[in-house]
């Protein structure tokens, strides 16, 4: 086979792979989102408050969470 | 974002420390709260025993885990707000007017022995609003009869999750555990960086990890916290001792953007004072003429501060009448002209005799230091000399202390000095001292450049990290090196943390192909190395005896001043780092702020001696815009670009040969 053909047959199943499963592709756009939730405390800091919560178990929760 | 969670009995042990925006475990095992040396022997402060499995901690077995015959034992807890470490007073133009809030916790713990009776010790975690941030200290009081000697003070002991596994290798070859930055405020060395400076993060191997991958169970997968070289501390009855201050900040991933961004905005809640940023001057003075002239073209140029140089006309240290009177009236004619005054003054890297300098414990004569031979702070003149700076500064109201030759550590054998027992108590000591005076300062309004890691003692800026040899180089090298530097110095610091360097007249060398003077004969050099260093929101020594010296000059310091203060906030928000300068090809640094109107602030600079034009992806996630973007060339047309996927738009600029623009972002 000449690597011409090759890199066409590869190119074509990726082509493939991508149209027959999006599955595959969604977890590209969900990375990016889960990238903007984890980040937002440096772009929006005013929305977290700390707390410190006592469960009923006698257990002591430190907690920094969102209003 | 993050939870720590404790359990109270049969005694404190700390059973989850997660980051709740990943879902990131950060302990394999329980340990105990902190450990403590006295009097020779070792005490562990709360915590748990029987763990057998340490790769991982399960729940149900903390029923089974029994607490240590000799630790110290939990009492009670506490719970107020966050109080300022410092009651900063700030006269100078600040991007933040308050720093962080929150809660603390405190564990109070009381010892199980006999002989440790009178003791006591609270363990304080504070926890602020906004940001993953825990800061970890401990407190002992000495409510009994007795002195105690405190030979190691472990404040913070975590049994943490390795964060690679190998089946061989050194303990210094694994990477250490990345998911919490932890940075202390004991550190020195004089690097202008916290990473180099630190004096206090331990990472250790734990041999009671049995399942680890590696052979040698030399994974780096024990922290601990303390001073290396702090032993003896005197502890007398009534009095109480204070431990290092551990800042624990939760990472979410290893972008390096990212984990710096986190980092200053750490500075901004804990170290608020960081903020503030006069543009200011570097004098090089002989006469108190040259001052007020200085002075005079400050004012007219829209400065707002004067700083004496190292080598001009003025001693801090001369505490006569007719010098503190002499400087009052300097003091007095600036700030009648709008202007504040500051001064240089050396401490460390310097001899002043054999009875006043640090001893080297390996030859018992001065000597050894980092810089060769340098004052002790705790001998007669160390502590006169921290006198004589506070009475400088009551006597003319001086409003800017440069303190070259902060204490770096140096430890000292003398047994004479009135400021520290000996050897093994004097690093302790001579911190405290060196602290105590930037503490006290601060709290009188003073600002300090000091070019070590003391920014959560009270410092305001440090040296942006450059090599000053490198100022005796070519113009067209020192712009290059310059924006290098601005670039490495701004990835864990804010714009106005650092200072960086501009020598108007010769420095070290390097003639007039170095040098500025003529400034009229310069204007481009002038104006790009001014534009570099505001651009970047970092505020540069300008040394040398004026500011101008042609009404040309003057227009243009005018006019790179005013374009300063129109941009001051954004300018002086964080930096995102775009490409490093090389002198091949376009470099620059953006900008960004969500809070403020202008989002963002893009530098562009063409090293080539060709006009450049290029397409570039501009990343503005941190801008805060979502959607789209108007944007606009220096005061030009604002034009609107839709925001990529990945909070990128593709933009084309063009940048005449060896020149700079800049694009706003809104």
């Amino acid at each position: 086979m000449k690597p011409g053909l090759i890199k066409n047959s590869f190119f074509i199943c990726c082509l493939f792979f991508y149209l027959a499963s999006p599955a595959q592709v969604l977890p590209v756009w969900t990375g990016f989102k889960d990238a903007e939730k984890v980040n937002d405390w440096l772009v929006k800091p005013d929305m977290l408050k700390a707390e410190v919560l006592k469960s009923a178990d006698g257990r002591i929760l430190f907690y920094i969470m969102v209003c | 974002m993050l939870k720590r969670v404790f359990r109270l009995s049969p005694n404190l042990v700390c059973t989850d420390y997660t980051n709740l925006r990943t879902s990131r475990q950060m302990i394999r095992a329980v340990s105990e709260e902190a450990r403590l040396k006295i009097n020779g022997k070792e005490y562990r402060v709360g915590g748990l025993l029987g763990q057998q499995e340490k790769a991982y901690l399960l729940p149900e077995w903390l029923d089974q885990f029994t607490a240590g015959t000799l630790d110290f034992r939990y009492v009670s807890y506490e719970l107020k707000a966050i109080t300022q470490q410092l009651k900063w007073k700030n006269n100078f133009w600040t991007s933040r007017e308050m720093g962080g809030t929150g809660k603390m916790i405190s564990f109070l713990f009381v010892p199980a022995v006999h002989e440790l009776e009178g003791l006591e010790v609270k363990v304080n975690y504070e926890l602020y609003d906004g940001i993953p941030l825990i800061v970890k200290s401990l407190t002992i009081y000495n409510k009994g009869q007795k002195t105690f000697k405190i030979d190691r003070v472990v404040n913070e002991v975590l049994g943490m999750v390795e964060e690679e596994s190998a089946v061989a290798g050194e303990l210094n070859q694994f990477k250490v555990p990345q998911g919490i930055y932890f940075e202390t405020n004991y550190a020195f060395n004089n690097a202008m960086r916290y990473a180099q400076s630190d004096q206090t993060t331990h990472w250790k191997a734990d041999s009671t990890y049995t399942s680890q991958v590696s052979y040698g169970k030399n994974s780096p997968v024990l922290l601990e916290i303390y001073p290396e070289k702090a032993p003896g501390i005197n502890l007398a009855p009534s009095e109480v001792f204070n431990s290092v201050r551990t800042h624990e900040l939760m990472m979410d991933n290893d972008d390096r953007e990212n984990r710096g961004l986190a980092v200053r905005k750490m500075y901004g809640v804990v170290a608020p004072w960081t903020a503030a940023n006069p543009i200011f001057m570097h004098l090089v003075s002989k006469k108190d003429d040259e001052v007020r002239n200085a002075i005079d073209q400050c004012a007219a140029t829209g400065y707002e501060a004067l700083i004496l140089s190292f080598g001009s006309n003025l001693n801090m240290e001369d505490n006569t009448d007719k010098n503190l009177s002499r400087w009052k009236a300097m003091a007095d004619y600036a700030h009648e002209r709008g202007i504040r005054i500051g001064g240089y003054s050396l401490f460390s890297s310097r001899k002043i005799s054999d009875q006043q300098d640090v001893i080297d414990p390996k030859t018992n004569k001065p000597g050894g230091a980092l810089f060769g031979n340098a004052p002790c702070f705790g001998s007669v003149w160390g502590l006169n000399y921290r006198d004589h700076i506070q009475t400088f500064f009551t006597a003319t109201g001086f409003d800017i202390w440069e303190n070259d030759g902060p204490y770096a550590g140096d430890v000292c054998a003398s047994v004479t000095h009135p400021g520290h027992k000996g050897l093994e108590d004097s690093q302790w000591r001579q911190m405290e001292i060196q602290k105590g005076l930037y503490r006290w300062l601060n709290e009188h309004g003073v600002y300090i450049n000091a070019p070590d890691w003391y920014f959560l003692d009270g410092i305001h800026k440090i040296a942006l990290g450059y090599k000053e040899a490198n100022f005796k180089l070519p113009r067209e090298q020192q712009k290059i090196l310059n924006r290098q530097n601005i670039y490495d110095g701004a990835w864990e610091k804010t714009p106005s943390m650092s200072w960086g360097f501009v020598p108007l007249t010769e420095y070290g060398g390097g003639g007039a192909a170095a040098t500025i003077e003529p400034l009229k004969d310069h204007l481009k050099d002038y104006e790009q190395l001014m534009m570099q260093y505001y651009g970047a929101g970092i505020q540069a020594c300008y040394r040398g005896p004026r500011l101008y010296d042609t009404e040309e000059t003057k227009q243009l310091v005018i006019r790179v001043i005013k374009w300063y203060k129109q941009y001051r906030e954004i300018l002086n928000s964080d930096v995102i780092h775009l490409r490093r300068a090389d002198g091949r090809d376009w470099d620059g640094i953006l900008h960004a702020n969500p809070m403020l109107k202008t989002k963002g602030l893009m530098m562009l600079y063409n090293p080539l001696k060709e006009t450049i034009t290029r397409t570039i992806k501009v990343p503005l996630y941190y801008t805060g815009l979502t959607d789209a973007a108007k944007v606009r060339e220096k005061e030009g047309k604002s034009v609107r670009h839709k925001l990529n996927r990945d909070f990128t738009i593709d933009l084309t600029f063009t940048i005449p040969a060896e020149d700079y623009t800049w694009f706003v972002f809104e």
